[in-house]
């Protein structure tokens, strides 16, 4: 018989067909892994990341502020002691991804900046969980507490830095949220009144208001005017527009016949209207720009670049006036205007530290797993805002603030700088702030600003700024030195 | 045409004196080695050693009788499909360990039933004489799957009897039988229809397919499809039964009208079953773009992909991969979860083992070629196992639609093990048949 040809025939044909299923097998097992396994909708992917021994997060003196332990079943849940930290430490969820440092430290505290054929062979061979780095952060967690309680029943917001090295010492944002709780809570959180993942320091965009007050009375200086010539009317009013009527934040007494040093401490708006007019637009956004008014500062990765979640509008949104007067610029309520804490914050420290204000510092140290803390040393560089005669000059105008009774009473006994006001925050509301400073022992000093939303009441900011610098004053820093692991 | 050409499948392969023992050595040693793996993962617990142990005995055991009944077998065609097998067991335990006992106690069974197939003096012969009475049986089976089939898992197709507690798919059994009966119809047919070599002149005799001898069993064939088809909404065997039947109504008369005109019917039937049936909308809807539903409907081709991308060419290695993640992957995705775990490499070491099968297979059929039912038999169950093994492989690297069958030797299923053993028994029988000096 002869079907020899049909039997090769058929034989090639199957020989063929088996080939193509290598050839689609090859293209999905290695031309086309990458692509496939990068689907987020890849269970592998969370599987992966489930089992990450995330490094941990420390305070400045080495009490963990967040910490990755096993569960049973081989993955790992990430868990915070001390929840009032969230506003710096961020969250890391499974399934919402990171926020804060969590995020800005990612890559270390995956332990994927390790790239060595140690770590290769323990991960892709023999399917070890990856080990991050542990990290420490800048925060000092008694002031944090502190600032947290301080601010507990105000919707606002608060940041203690020191200087000069910028490090971030409590950074405080109310509503706030529990990071252990998160997965269940998202919805809630995410709709809840007041936004609480809104990190309101890092955020926010306040309408500066009086803030704007000490830029001019720099410029005031520098262009050798004098501060103590009495002026007329100057505790009346401003009618911006018809939302708008800018009063003095504090009530000065009636008979007091009121100079530009008498303003800045009452903060009131008229002669700062005045002061501007006779300076100049030019020299009005000038002075604000050098003490960077208009550039909000924030901390490098700490806020998702493309976040998942809603970072909200700004809290406060600028009022709606097309244009912007000069007596608008003057009093911080133009539309352009936005400063965040972190700004306001930067102002106090500039002030403290002959005009020049310090980068903001996060990171201490890092601990390789396995490893020895390595510390991160920070930035040299500072950012002059003002020449350091002004800036002595508005130091001294700051310290007697604090002395004057008016800010805060009984007079603090140790020697504290400040400045308080309030700026509208349109639609009728009104929000009071502080900066302020203090001079440690060995000549740093700490900076702090405070912004409480919805109150007309800047003496209520000055109070709580006041008690965290002396709690600061009081407690002398921890880590300076690098704990041991 | 010219018979004096070299025989491709005829000496692809010279296979050397203790071929068999030396390649059960080798797959007893690479079971050995991923059974201990597995072990050192999940703790030592004896029972575990119960799937290896009965492979150890049908592999040692099916040895020795082998040398016994058939000492000129062919000596691949065991020691692969054993090898299969194990690793089939192997995967099994990995993936869900209470279903490898199970399949351990069906391989000592197929392997009986593989022995008891090859030990029977004139079985070949038998069912030739029956076939009739074959062809009754299974069109009996078929009619009582469709009026008491039953599914174990409690939905799905019904696809399986039951019989005392014990699920039997009677599909699996067709399959054989069909091959035996075409085999034996199409050699007793043989003269008249290989026309190629006779120059007769008349249409009818000059297109054989046209004649009722012919066109009868198409019809019959085609009507047995359709029925699967339609009552039991099994794509995958209505496929295979139907490829089956092309590929020897080819082989026997050499007329390549019939695999042009069997490709054009499988395609307008795709296109009417399309409109027709959900089932079949479901499977081509999915093939032809899966992506958009990678979480709905076509979840499972979608893991499958991503199991073959986590294995990457080394694969994870066993028990340290996800395929878990592919819903009922020990069965129809077994071949997925071995990607994942054993990688690409893996994925060429079974489809080589396959590939070699199907060739001694076709080599079988060749060394038959003066009768016509020892070669069209060969032909007829090498190709059942060769289109089983590509339409599950093809649809689960989505080549082609799914079809929801079992990869031979390697997925979880009693009655497919039993069949594809009973399938190497006559396999065997026929390597060794008219080969004694």
């Amino acid at each position: 018989m002869k079907m020899t040809q049909e039997v090769n025939r058929l034989l090639i044909v199957f020989l063929v067909a088996f080939l193509i299923m290598l050839v689609a097998a090859a293209y999905w097992a290695i031309g086309g892994a990458e692509e496939l396994l990068r689907r987020e909708d890849n269970p592998r992917l969370v599987e992966v990341e489930a089992e990450i021994a995330r490094g941990q997060l420390v305070d400045r003196s080495g009490v963990v502020l967040a910490e990755s332990l096993p569960l049973p079943n081989g993955q790992m849940q990430r868990r915070y002691p001390y929840p009032e930290t969230a506003p710096f430490t961020g969250y890391f969820s499974l399934r919402y991804g990171t926020g804060g440092a969590e995020t800005a430290y990612n890559t270390l505290l995956r332990g994927d900046s390790d790239k060595t054929l140690d770590v290769y062979i323990q991960q892709q061979l023999l399917h070890r969980p990856a080990q991050g780095s542990d990290i420490q952060l800048t925060l000092s967690l008694p002031l944090q507490q502190r600032l947290d309680q301080a601010l507990l029943s105000y919707r606002g917001a608060g940041v203690l830095l020191a200087v000069p090295s910028g490090d971030i010492l409590a950074l405080v944002s109310h509503p706030n949220f529990d990071p252990n709780t998160l997965d269940a809570q998202w919805d809630t959180l995410r709709t809840a009144d007041g936004n609480p993942f809104f990190n309101r320091v890092l955020q926010g965009r306040y309408q500066p208001g009086g803030v704007l007050e000490t830029p001019l009375v720099a410029a005031a200086l520098l262009s050798n005017r004098s501060l103590t010539d009495t002026l007329s009317d100057a505790n009346q009013p401003v009618m911006l527009d018809d939302q708008t009527n800018v009063t003095c934040a504090f009530a000065p007494p009636g008979k007091l016949a009121m100079t530009l040093l008498d303003s800045y401490l009452y903060g009131c708006p008229r002669p700062f209207v005045m002061l501007a007019e006779s300076l100049g637009q030019p020299t009005v956004d000038s002075i604000s720009g050098s003490f960077w008014v208009n550039q909000p500062v924030t901390l490098e990765g700490f806020v998702p670049k493309d976040p998942i979640i809603a970072t909200a509008t700004p809290v406060s949104q600028p009022s709606a006036v097309p244009s912007s007067t000069l007596a608008q610029v003057a009093l911080g309520q133009s539309p352009q205007q936005a400063i965040s804490p972190l700004n306001m914050a930067l102002i106090a420290a500039a002030v403290s530290n002959d005009g020049n204000a310090p980068v903001p510092h996060t990171i201490q140290a890092v601990r390789p797993h396995g490893g020895d803390w390595q510390s991160v040393p920070a930035e040299e560089m500072t950012r002059p805002f003002v020449a350091a005669a002004t800036a002595h000059r508005l130091s001294e105008l700051m310290a007697s603030n604090m002395l004057s009774g008016v800010l805060v009473t009984p007079q603090p006994k140790i020697p504290l700088s400040g400045h308080a006001g309030t700026a509208s925050s349109g639609k009728g509301k009104t929000l009071s702030w502080f900066i302020g400073f203090v001079t440690l022992a060995d000549s740093t000093h700490i900076a702090v600003a405070i912004v409480l939303e919805d109150v007309n009441d800047p003496g209520a900011a000055a109070r709580i700024g006041q008690e965290i610098l002396i709690a600061a004053y009081e407690q002398p820093l921890a880590g300076t030195v690098t704990p041991a692991p | 045409m010219n018979s004096t050409i070299t025989l491709p499948a005829l000496d692809l392969l010279y296979t050397p004196p203790h071929t068999e023992r030396r390649l059960l050595l080798l797959a007893g040693a690479f079971i050995g080695v991923n059974m201990l793996s597995l072990a050192l993962q999940r703790g030592f617990d004896l029972l575990q050693w119960w799937p290896f142990l009965a492979w150890i005995i049908c592999a040692v055991g099916g040895q020795l009788v082998l040398m016994r009944l058939l000492p000129y077998r062919d000596p691949l065609l065991f020691p692969l499909m054993m090898f299969l097998a194990g690793w089939g067991l192997v995967l099994i335990e990995r993936l869900e360990p209470p279903f490898a006992d199970r399949q351990a106690l069906w391989l000592l069974l197929s392997t009986g039933a593989m022995l008891l197939t090859c030990s029977i003096p004139y079985l070949l012969r038998m069912l030739r004489a029956y076939r009739y009475t074959l062809l009754v049986l299974a069109i009996g089976l078929l009619v009582s799957t469709i009026l008491l089939g039953v599914n174990p898992s409690g939905f799905g197709p019904q696809l399986w009897l039951s019989v005392g507690g014990i699920y039997f798919q009677p599909s699996e059994a067709l399959k054989i039988i069909l091959v035996v009966f075409l085999s034996s119809y199409l050699s007793e047919q043989y003269p008249s229809i290989r026309i190629k070599d006779l120059p007769r002149l008349t249409f009818i005799e000059r297109h054989p397919w046209l004649s009722p001898r012919i066109l009868g069993p198409i019809l019959l064939m085609w009507g047995i499809c359709v029925v699967v088809l339609i009552w039991q909404r099994d794509l995958g065997t209505a496929v295979l039964f139907f490829m089956i039947f092309i590929v020897l109504l080819y082989v026997a008369s050499g007329v390549e009208l019939i695999v042009a005109c069997g490709g054009l019917l499988i395609g307008a039937a795709a296109v009417v079953a399309y409109r027709l049936f959900d089932v079949v909308q479901l499977r081509i809807d999915i093939w032809l773009n899966p992506w958009p539903e990678a979480d709905g409907r076509a979840f499972q081709i979608v893991q499958s992909l991503m199991a073959f991308g986590a294995g990457g060419i080394i694969g994870q290695g066993i028990g340290q991969g996800s395929p878990g993640y592919i819903p009922v992957v020990h069965s129809d995705f077994a071949f997925a979860a071995l990607a994942e775990e054993w990688g690409f490499l893996g994925i060429v070491v079974v489809t080589a083992c396959l590939a070699v099968l199907v060739m001694r297979g076709l080599r079988i059929a060749l060394l038959h070629q003066e009768r016509p039912y020892f070669a069209l038999l060969a032909v007829g169950l090498s190709t059942l196992l060769a289109v089983q093994s590509l339409l599950i492989m093809g649809g689960v690297l989505k080549v082609m639609p799914l079809t929801g069958v079992t990869l031979p030797f390697l997925s979880y299923g009693g009655s497919s093990l039993l069949t594809s053993c009973i399938l190497m028994g006559l396999l065997l029988r026929l390597s060794s048949e008219g080969r004694q000096p």
